[in-house]
């Protein structure tokens, strides 16, 4: 650094146009000329801020560079040429238009040159900043740790002078109220009528000076044409004394102001003055400020409560996890890997702790069909059309029963075109987009009803051939742990009946099963669970379909129901009747050795509000008595946890665990079972977990029952649970 | 061999930084991200370091208010670790600062920390909010760290080391003034580049403190790895900076010693089998003029013991030399492993469709027993198939020698007497 100069960072904002570069790369000249060391930074995708102190050459971008050499090789020598007398230019560099993040990438290219000690070799540092503050990448260099003074370039167009109003804005979204750091206008005459006027009004209302006015001159083009600043044309050019003016001004402290923006209503009738029927009252610096002020907080809304619905998961990941139920589809995630890691986690955790703790092998959660484009920081800043393109191209040739693409937060807001992608189907695969965006298209749920619709129409086959004693399985959840061990269960008795399963809809299908999903004459509903119900009546809606009352059963009394209705529609209802005898059987003796240590134990239910007969009746039915059944049932929604109206009386609703806890202490029963853990008491009560997924068939509570006697032998409190307070010492 | 065989997904940048600054004792790591990012890194990292929860809505005991939007709304969302900001649409378009800084008030009422982090999602980075001045806006006096470029798609040990050098950046100031300022009796290191995303990283740590401290050589702080904001306060009092994953604590340690002066010993990969541990202790020993004399008694011990195991396999099956072996971890750790298996163990370096002994992660493990079940695959990396360690394992260090030689005794795939 020059001696006895102190360090100092300019920033020159205005709308694209409207001559900031022109303006910067002579201001760096004229500095020049009185000998300070300047390094001029552009900071617009089109990297032609320092051609003209470059002599017309164009300099490698720092986003070029770390695109093509990596981060890792990159140095400040790539980017960094010297310029006129000296100075320093850099241009930061962008994506083409309309594709990438071009704000990302000016964050990016800050961050690369932080890593040097750069700005601090130099006396002034001038950044040349795109038109506004469009977002905020592109503020990075009005951030306090970069910009110590902000110019405003405008003319009196309109427009222009929005541009300006807008860039205090940002300013002021930075600052508050707290900092000073514009330092006035610089004004860039267009001669249009009225233009001075204009400028005057709007630096009045918003109190900054007018610091130069910039003619326009012929000598502006003459200089471009010779691939130079206007500074370093020959002769005694009254232009010059503009930028020598603004050059001797930045040598010395500078006076800066606070950001008043205007509102854009009375931007309108400030700067349009005369020309608007409205009154024109120019309104002191200190009213607009007031005015602003209060606009403020609804713009950065430091006192406002955000209200906004939260959004539970993501939407890529609820389309993410039910398109790869596509046994043959690739699923490609148009993201950075992390989006894809988490959703491979969340399918393949099952899968993980079956062969932890059963040996069972689980291949469609432990090696999903899912793929990641693996996003990069060049995609994210140049777009990632092109390696999207290459990931479908290679899935395709994989043959495959279709391509399924989904997009992340990532990919949906640099804009990349999903849609187009389906333009790469084939007569064989087709190539199916989901836009979730991440979460910007709703949560985990609106993410799966996407997936689900969207496969549904592309795939299924409207004039597909009947296939006659069939089934479909509709909307399992399929990344449950025993969700294959309760299709197994079904698909036995399905068998022993005669009827084959067509598709497991969302559960475990390729994507000619799906296609073929109207074959089935009957479908079943996996669950009624509220996604399920909302795929059973698009389905019906969307595509005819008819489906069997009852949904996959649980427990005895449900099983026999549903057997018996499935044999009514396929003819074979005496066939039903048999295997409900067998069935039955096997159940009366596992209840009644179940029966000979549970006979008169007294139990207390805690459920949610969803049917639970199949668990009551097989307490019933082993001699057990309830002393409580309690329903959480927080949205008060009509009671639906039984079916037996006799049960009705027995129920109490309740709204508090902490309500459940005292009457469990004051009853005494001999078994807990609850929707929620429960925290066990100083008792030898066997406590025990509604499991949310219950297993399928006339077994379901049975083998609950089973495990309380194997508790009751063991489950009493172990004195592990007096060292809570041991852990808090140890570990706090 | 190819690595066609695998595919599994592996973290990237992000989670390793979250790791990282969870990975110290009482801080808090506010994740400016969509819920969708969230659930994970709350979830694992209250299992990968035993501590209470953070924060609970309602804990055990009190009555739960009635489900509704806003109670759930308490940015830590029923988990005990890892707030978010829960970034939806309107955050993209209008920018995150309202909900950060909402955040940041909920967690300055309800929430006692000693340092704040701020992890940025990818999708958040690409908004460009400016969260630090907004950060030291509601925290003037605390240590917080913004990290605005997670890394996209970059392995997760980048996101870890970047997260360590913004930390000592960013944080430096506020913490290293709450050292003692007074130079240690014994001789004092520091370790860099662990986390808590490496397995067994409690027991590790423990074992390079046991087998450091039986040269009278004390270790100061464990960055981001189970330690406190106390001790990073003392880092700049070590004598000397040690850094076991050059891939997470090359740029820390070099930082500290830019601003420090501390030197540092930069291992090429973790001190994995007998010949490591020991070239590591002789290493450091020489450079801070400690005595190494008890630490052979044991290593020589110790190797006696491991010469009795694996001869007895070795007479009777010839194993375990020739065995093939597959590591895939990261890529230091894979070259600790290569050697002690190669030059110790006498085995040989296989690829995942032909090893014997498999040493990954669960999710490798999983996915190659679908194509083949002749190998043993043995857990050495995170994610995990589920078994909860209680006893803290190690794989550095003597004690983790001995305990690699008995995986790959055990892993053997043929008869043993």
């Amino acid at each position: 650094m020059s001696e006895n100069i102190q360090h100092l960072e300019l920033a020159v904002y205005g709308k694209g146009g409207i001559g900031k570069s022109t303006i910067s790369a002579n201001l760096t000249a004229a500095l020049a000329q009185r000998g300070l060391r300047v390094l001029q930074i552009g900071c617009d995708p089109k990297h032609d801020s320092t051609r003209a102190l470059m002599g017309g050459e164009r300099i490698p971008t720092v986003l070029d560079v770390l695109r093509d050499r990596g981060k890792e090789n990159a140095v400040i020598e790539d980017v960094l040429r010297s310029g006129y007398l000296g100075c320093g230019c850099i241009e930061a560099g962008g994506p083409q238009p309309g594709v990438g993040c071009a704000g990302r990438g000016i964050i990016s290219a800050f961050e690369f040159l932080g890593r040097y000690s750069l700005r601090e070799s130099y006396d002034r540092v001038i950044y040349d900043v795109l038109g506004d503050v469009v977002c905020g990448g592109f503020a990075v260099s009005v951030r306090r740790e970069y910009a110590d003074a902000v110019f405003l370039v405008t003319s009196g167009e309109y427009m222009a002078l929005y541009a300006a109003n807008n860039i205090l804005r940002g300013i002021r979204n930075f600052d508050s109220d707290r900092y000073a750091r514009v330092a006035g206008i610089i004004y860039n005459e267009r001669k249009l009528e009225d233009e001075d006027g204009r400028v005057k009004r709007f630096a009045d209302a918003v109190g900054l000076p007018v610091l130069a006015k910039v003619p326009k001159s012929e000598a502006f083009a003459l200089a471009e044409e010779k691939n130079v600043t206007l500074m370093q044309l020959e002769g005694d050019l009254p232009e010059k004394k503009v930028f020598e003016y603004l050059a001797e001004l930045v040598s010395s402290p500078l006076k800066l102001h606070k950001a008043n923006p205007l509102s854009d209503e009375d931007h309108e009738r400030i700067v349009l003055g005369n020309e608007t029927s409205l009154s024109v009252s120019v309104p002191a610096p200190e009213a607009a400020e007031t005015q602003d002020a209060a606009q403020e907080t609804s713009v950065s809304g430091s006192t406002q409560k955000v209200t906004r619905r939260p959004l539970y998961g993501c939407a890529f990941n609820g389309a993410a996890t039910t398109a790869v139920h596509l046994t043959d589809a690739v699923v490609i995630a148009h993201g950075p890997k992390a989006c894809a890691f988490y959703t491979w986690q969340n399918i393949s955790s099952p899968g993980r702790r079956n062969i932890f703790n059963r040996g069972v092998l689980m291949p469609s959660s432990i090696s999903p069909n899912f793929e990641s484009t693996d996003i990069s920081h060049n995609e994210a800043v140049f777009g990632g059309m092109e390696l999207l393109r290459r990931s479908v191209r290679d899935a395709l040739d994989r043959k495959p029963g279709a391509v399924i693409v989904i997009s992340t937060c990532v990919s949906g807001i640099i804009g990349d075109d999903l849609s187009s992608i389906e333009e790469m189907s084939t007569d064989e695969v087709p190539v199916i987009a989901l836009a979730t965006d991440g979460d910007l298209a709703g949560d985990y749920m609106e993410g799966l009803r996407m997936a689900q619709e969207t496969i549904l129409q592309r795939l299924v086959d409207r004039q597909a051939p009947e296939v006659p004693m069939s089934v479909n399985i509709i909307g399992e959840t399929a990344i449950a742990s025993n969700a294959d061990s309760n299709f197994a269960v079904m698909e036995r008795l399905l068998g022993m009946m005669g009827i084959r399963v067509n598709c497991r809809c969302f559960g475990s299908c390729t994507a000619s099963e799906l296609r073929g999903l109207l074959s089935a004459p009957v479908n079943i509903l996996a669950a009624n669970t509220s996604d399920a119900l909302e795929l059973k009546e698009y389905l019906e809606k969307n595509f005819g379909c008819r489906f069997l009352d009852a949904p996959l059963p649980i427990g005895l009394e449900a099983t026999s129901e549903w057997l018996l209705s499935l044999g009514d529609i396929f003819g074979c209802r005496e066939k039903a009747r048999e295997i409900i005898q067998q069935e039955r059987r096997m159940y009366d003796e596992a209840v009644g050795r179940a029966a000979s240590r549970l006979r008169g134990k007294r139990v207390f239910l805690t459920a949610i509000n969803a049917r639970t007969d199949w668990l009551m009746d097989t307490v019933l039915d082993a001699g057990m008595e309830f002393c409580h059944i309690g329903v959480l049932n927080y949205m008060r929604s009509p009671l639906i946890v039984t079916e037996h109206p006799d049960r009705l009386s027995m129920i109490t609703e309740i709204t508090s665990t902490a309500q459940t806890e005292e009457l469990r202490r004051e009853l005494r029963p001999d078994i807990v079972i609850s929707a929620y853990t429960v925290p066990k008491g100083d008792d030898d009560v066997v406590y025990d977990v509604i499991p949310m997924l219950p297993d399928l068939g006339m077994l379901s509570a049975v083998m609950i029952l089973q495990r309380w006697i194997s508790l009751m032998d063991t489950n009493r409190k172990g004195s592990w649970e007096n060292d809570r307070e041991l852990f808090e010492k140890y570990y706090s | 061999m190819t690595e066609s065989s695998l595919k599994s997904i592996t973290p990237d940048g992000i989670t390793g930084s979250v790791f990282v600054t969870e990975g110290i004792k009482n801080s808090i790591t506010l994740l400016n991200a969509p819920m969708g990012c969230k659930f994970y890194h709350s979830s694992i990292s209250q299992r990968l370091m035993p501590r209470p929860p953070m924060y609970l809505p309602a804990r055990e005991g009190e009555e739960p208010s009635e489900v509704n939007f806003s109670n759930l709304n308490d940015w830590f969302f029923r988990q005990g670790r890892v707030p978010c900001t829960w970034l939806d649409s309107h955050d993209y378009v209008y920018g995150t600062a309202d909900k950060v800084r909402e955040a940041l008030e909920f967690i300055r009422r309800n929430v006692g920390f000693d340092i704040l982090c701020i992890a940025d999602s990818p999708g958040a980075s690409l908004i460009g909010d400016d969260l630090r001045e907004l950060c030291s806006g509601i925290f003037p006096d605390k240590p917080t760290v913004v990290l605005e470029t997670p890394g996209f798609s970059a392995d997760h040990w980048d996101g870890a080391s970047a997260a360590i050098e913004a930390l000592l950046v960013q944080a430096g100031d506020r913490l290293f003034g709450s050292g003692s300022g007074q130079k240690h009796d014994a001789p004092t290191v520091n370790i860099i580049g662990m986390s808590l995303w490496q397995k067994y990283s409690e027991g590790n740590i423990d074992e390079i403190k046991r087998i450091l401290g039986m040269c009278g050589i004390k270790v100061g702080c464990v960055l981001c790895a189970g330690c406190s904001a106390e001790e990073l306060g003392n880092v700049p009092e070590a004598d000397l900076n040690i850094v076991l994953y050059p891939e997470i604590g090359t740029a820390g340690a070099l930082y500290l010693r830019k601003r420090f002066g501390t030197e540092c010993y930069i291992c090429d990969g973790p001190p994995v089998g007998f010949d490591a541990v020991s070239r590591f202790v002789h290493d450091v020993c020489g450079l801070l003029g400690a005595s190494h004399e008890a630490f052979d008694e044991e290593m020589a011990r110790s190797r006696a013991l491991a010469w009795y195991r694996i001869n007895g396999i070795h007479s009777a099956t010839g194993r375990p030399n020739g065995t093939l072996f597959y590591v895939r971890s990261i890529p230091s750790e894979e070259r600790s492993y290569g050697r002690f298996f190669t030059e110790y163990l006498g085995m040989k370096q296989g690829g995942p469709d032909d090893a014997e002994l498999v040493f990954a992660d669960a999710n490798t493990i999983a996915e190659l027993m679908l194509s083949r079940r002749e190998f043993c695959g043995i857990e050495t990396a995170n994610p995990s198939m589920g078994y909860v360690d209680v006893i803290p394992k190690c794989t550095l260090g003597i004690k983790g020698a001995l305990f690699l030689t008995e995986q790959v005794l055990n892993g053997l795939m043929t008869a043993m007497v």
